[in-house]
């Protein structure tokens, strides 16, 4: 014997021979993977799988031993034992190739059919482990270097056939081999004893642990090992596995095979450890056809994908119904394949930076991904960044906003379609707070719209985290009109400079121009072109900068230089959530929900039913005609702020509502809250208990309910 | 920077949405890579400006992209590892690389991937994943 | 996993660049207009065999591509006639 090294079977040291594979040497050994079961050396049967080096079902026949491999038993008809310590797990690589065509098998009928069309050939006994038939059609391959993605036209299904395994009593002995793998034993030189070879269905296998005798019609033969050459059954996973794709089959998994004889018992399914008394049991229920029979017995549900089991399921029925019933259907995985093979060539989205990312790392701000963006979350004291707005000036990015330019002749009727407002009386160097509705008058999104100085054309900002979904909903609904839309939401970055010294920092800037609330301009702020855009989501005066995202970092800088004996500071979103809050204005996606209609989220005032056929206008008519269930309301209360969440009670005990949002009120010693509540009576309640306490309804705003600050 | 790339800059360029009519008879400086990313919409590398080909076209100075150079051999390498469709022989193309959405410019001695500038750290990083 | 769209503008591209849009189908049984957007707003029929559909090509054009698809196999199809 050749020894080439070593593995371990349990503990067990096991010496194999050079390029041979775990199974023989397991064998040589005396040694049976799952302890018994007809072996086969095509991968199919289930009786060989273990678990090597930590991966589970691994057929021990098509892995050449390597020395120092970890093998352990794994029982089939039970599930592996998790590692209690997480393997270390490494990508993956992948190769994507493409061809026209590809054929799977190297068999005689693959060969035929890759040579009449010069086709390329995968094949497992040549290092190319077929994992499964995708859409495309995409044939996923596994090989010693990583995956292959062959990207195809089509596929060829030459995968020939496979050796029928035995149903009977006794099948899971030990000693039982398929011809090709008794010829692979021999030819390695492991000693099977007195061996006997079978043509025809056993009617048993006798022994204790391993095979003694195989009972063949009325004769029994005494023997230390079975060669099981009782036909073959067509290879047809992969075949079954692209139904409807672009595949076609040919060779032997092309033949529709004449079932074997129906056997009257024994393990059918040994995955799965489903017997013919089970199949007769399951049939007697009522599962009287492939598919439903398959569900109930669980028999095609294991490792192995119906290989011993499904041309005895097709005889099983056809002995009951006298037709041939076609195999179920096959998915992928063909194989046991590891999560790091199924997820090699795949990629988590990536979340994209601002163009100050860098710079607000730099200043030790906590990065957070939120709304699809990673962003500043606090830079180093959210009660600073807080009075920083509310009594100096302060710096915010919101250059995560969806941003889009719309221009042409149709571009104020495309508007006009998308928003709930009559855009025609937003006049050039105007903006207006607009939402966007759905069909069913849900609240999509919340954003503004700003009409250029001259001509058909517009500029419109979303939130941040709607800017895609937006992207393709104002595409779909205006492509019959003649207008064009520019996504710049990447391409601009935007910084908010707001305090009630705003004015005085663009001032020393060169942006000295007055603009009054809700207009906007073009100008330059220290050199930057800008349009300045006069707004308000933190209640004090606000300017948004809005600018090429290439100047942000130098614009920022600016901004920090001019201002510091003003105290400016950048906020990050913890504060600006506690700003708008007390203003009570709502994020949508925070503080909406999937059925928020504008009157339900007290934003009624924003639709003007006289402005024309706008999106989701039938439905606002109609819901205006139904009690008001449920509202968005604001709420304070005089102890520590709830978690956004909090379950919301009415004095009785009943289900109020939730909490969308809350945060302690420094500037008004309480907390705020939004939240959602249901009407009792047709009126919302003027108090209930949020965890235990009671708050009391309040009108919103919670802050300067006037509007002075922000108008400045 | 990992070594096989040959240069990541910020490239300067106008992107235009028009009428695809007055796109397709537009013609521009000869210097300027276009690349057509939809029937009504062009954007054209190393050019500061451009005029506008139609009354209503959009024409916006875009700061936001950058390019990455690589070698015939590199940008072969990083389509098979990374994308799931082939790489235009010759001229521009669109799609996923590395799950990040990405224009490429096949020519003869290089290859110019250009991606947005918000996106262009990951996909260095990605880029050097497969590369190396 | 990997099951392509052909994008008019770009070529074929695997199904993770795209986003699905349902385009729906309200019966010409149903006339009442309020009818009509419930039936609209949130019926699925999910239908066996051809469905029209809208594909928009996020990783690509970012355009919107309408194809015809066979829900049973996942081929594109030519319109039913």
């Amino acid at each position: 014997m050749i020894g080439s090294g070593e593995f371990t079977f349990d503990g067990e040291a096991v010496p194999f021979a050079a390029g041979e594979h775990l199974l023989t040497a397991l064998l040589r050994a005396g040694l049976h993977p799952t302890g018994g079961g007809t072996l086969c050396a095509e991968g199919h049967s289930p009786h060989c799988v273990a678990e090597v080096d930590g991966v589970a079902y691994v057929h021990t026949c098509q892995t050449i031993a390597r020395d120092g491999m970890l093998v352990r038993a794994q029982p089939i008809g039970d599930a592996p034992v998790l590692p209690s310590v997480a393997p270390s797990v490494r990508p993956v690589v992948v190769r994507n190739v493409h061809h026209d065509v590809l054929v799977v098998g190297g068999g005689e009928s693959g060969r035929a059919a890759a040579a009449s069309i010069g086709a390329p050939i995968v094949d497992a006994d040549d290092g190319g482990e077929v994992i499964g038939i995708y859409p495309g059609p995409m044939v996923v391959v596994r090989t010693d270097v990583g995956m292959v993605h062959h990207h195809v036209e089509r596929v060829v299904v030459a995968t020939g056939v496979l050796p029928l395994l035995p149903v009977c009593p006794g099948n899971d002995l030990m000693g039982l081999y398929t011809p090709k793998l008794a010829e692979r034993l021999m030819a390695a030189g492991v000693d099977l004893g007195r061996t006997v070879t079978v043509v025809d269905p056993p009617q048993r296998f006798e022994g204790g642990g391993r095979v003694s005798a195989v009972v063949v019609g009325d004769e029994r033969i005494e023997c230390d090992a079975v060669i099981v050459d009782i036909g073959t059954t067509p290879n047809d996973v992969l075949a079954r596995m692209g139904a409807g794709l672009a595949v076609d089959v040919v060779g032997g998994a092309a033949v529709v095979a004449t079932p074997p004889l129906c056997p009257a018992e024994g393990m059918v399914c040994p995955c799965n450890q489903t017997t013919m008394a089970g199949l007769a049991d399951a049939w007697e229920r009522g599962f009287t056809s492939m598919e439903l029979l398959k569900r109930a017995s669980l028999a095609g549900t294991g490792v192995c994908q119906g290989a011993v089991c499904s041309p005895y399921l097709q005889s099983f029925i056809a002995d009951r119904t006298g037709t041939l019933e076609a195999r179920f259907t096959a998915r992928p995985v063909a194989r046991q394949a590891t999560l790091s093979e199924i997820a090699a060539g795949r990629h988590h989205p990536a979340v994209p930076r601002t163009s100050l990312h860098a710079v607000h790392e730099a200043a030790g701000a906590t990065m957070d991904r939120l709304g699809g963006w990673w962003r500043p979350w606090i830079y180093s004291d959210v009660d600073a960044e807080y009075d920083a707005v509310r009594n100096a000036v302060s710096i915010g990015d919101v250059g995560t906003l969806g941003k889009f330019i719309v221009s042409g002749p149709d571009a104020e009727a495309a508007l006009q379609r998308l928003v709930p407002t009559d855009v025609s009386t937003i006049g050039p160097g105007r903006s207006r707070y607009i939402l966007m509705l759905d069909e069913r008058g849900y609240v999509l999104d919340d954003g503004m719209i700003l009409r250029e100085g001259e001509g058909e054309r517009f500029f419109m900002t979303l939130t941040s985290g709607g800017a895609s979904f937006a992207e393709m909903w104002v595409r779909d609904w205006t492509a019959d009109l003649d207008v064009r839309w520019m996504n710049v939401t990447m391409a601009m970055g935007a910084i908010n400079v707001t305090g009630p010294r705003a004015s005085e920092l663009l001032a020393r800037l060169g942006f000295e121009e007055p603009l009054p609330m809700l207009h906007h301009i073009h100008a330059d702020v220290a050199d930057v072109a800008c349009r300045v855009v006069r707004l308000s989501f933190t209640g004090e005066v606000s300017f948004e900068l809005h600018h090429p995202c290439a100047r942000s970092g130098e614009l920022w800088q600016a901004l920090l230089d001019a201002g510091a004996d003003l105290g400016v500071t950048p906020h990050g979103l913890d504060a600006l959530s506690r700003l708008r809050l007390e203003k009570g204005h709502i994020i949508v996606g925070q503080d909406s929900d999937y059925d928020s209609t504008p009157r339900r989220l007290r934003h009624d005032w924003m639709v003007d039913l006289d402005s024309g056929d706008f999106i989701g206008r039938h439905a606002i008519e109609r819901t205006n005609r139904l009690a008001l269930d449920k509202q968005l309301v604001g709420l304070e209360g005089d102890g520590p702020p709830p978690f956004e969440g909090a379950v919301a009670w009415n004095s009785d005990g009943t289900y109020a509502g939730y909490v969308t949002s809350a945060a302690w009120s420094a500037t008004l010693d309480r907390s705020v809250m939004l939240a959602w509540i249901r009407a009792v009576d047709g009126a919302v309640p003027d108090e209930v208990l949020v965890e235990g306490t009671v708050v009391r309804r309040v009108e919103l705003p919670f802050y300067d309910p006037k509007g002075v600050r922000a108008r400045g | 920077m990992a070594e096989f790339v040959v240069a990541r800059e910020l490239v300067a360029a106008v992107r235009i949405a028009a009428d695809p009519n007055a796109l397709d008879t537009a013609e521009w400086p000869a210097d300027a890579t276009e690349m057509r990313l939809a029937p009504d919409e062009v954007l054209l590398l190393d050019m500061l400006d451009a005029a506008a080909p139609e009354p209503h076209a959009i024409v916006f100075p875009d700061t936001g992209w950058v390019r990455f150079v690589l070698s015939p051999e590199d940008g072969a390498r990083l389509f098979e590892g990374a994308a799931t469709w082939p790489p235009p022989s010759l001229g521009f193309g669109q799609g996923a690389i590395a799950g990040i959405p990405a224009k490429v410019v096949v020519g003869p001695e290089r290859w110019c991937i250009v991606v947005q500038a918000v996106l262009a750290d990951d996909f260095e990083d990605r880029l050097g994943s497969v590369l190396t | 996993m990997s099951m392509r769209v052909l994008c008019p503008h770009c070529g074929p591209r695997s199904i993770e660049e795209w986003v699905h849009g349902e385009i729906p189908v309200v019966p010409d049984t149903i006339t009442d207009p309020d009818g009509r957007d419930i039936d609209r707003g949130y019926m699925h029929t999910n239908p066996q065999g051809a469905v029209r559909e809208a594909w928009f090509h996020a990783f690509g054009c970012r355009r919107w591509v309408t194809v015809w698809r066979d829900t049973r196999t996942d081929e594109w199809i030519e319109p039913p006639v």
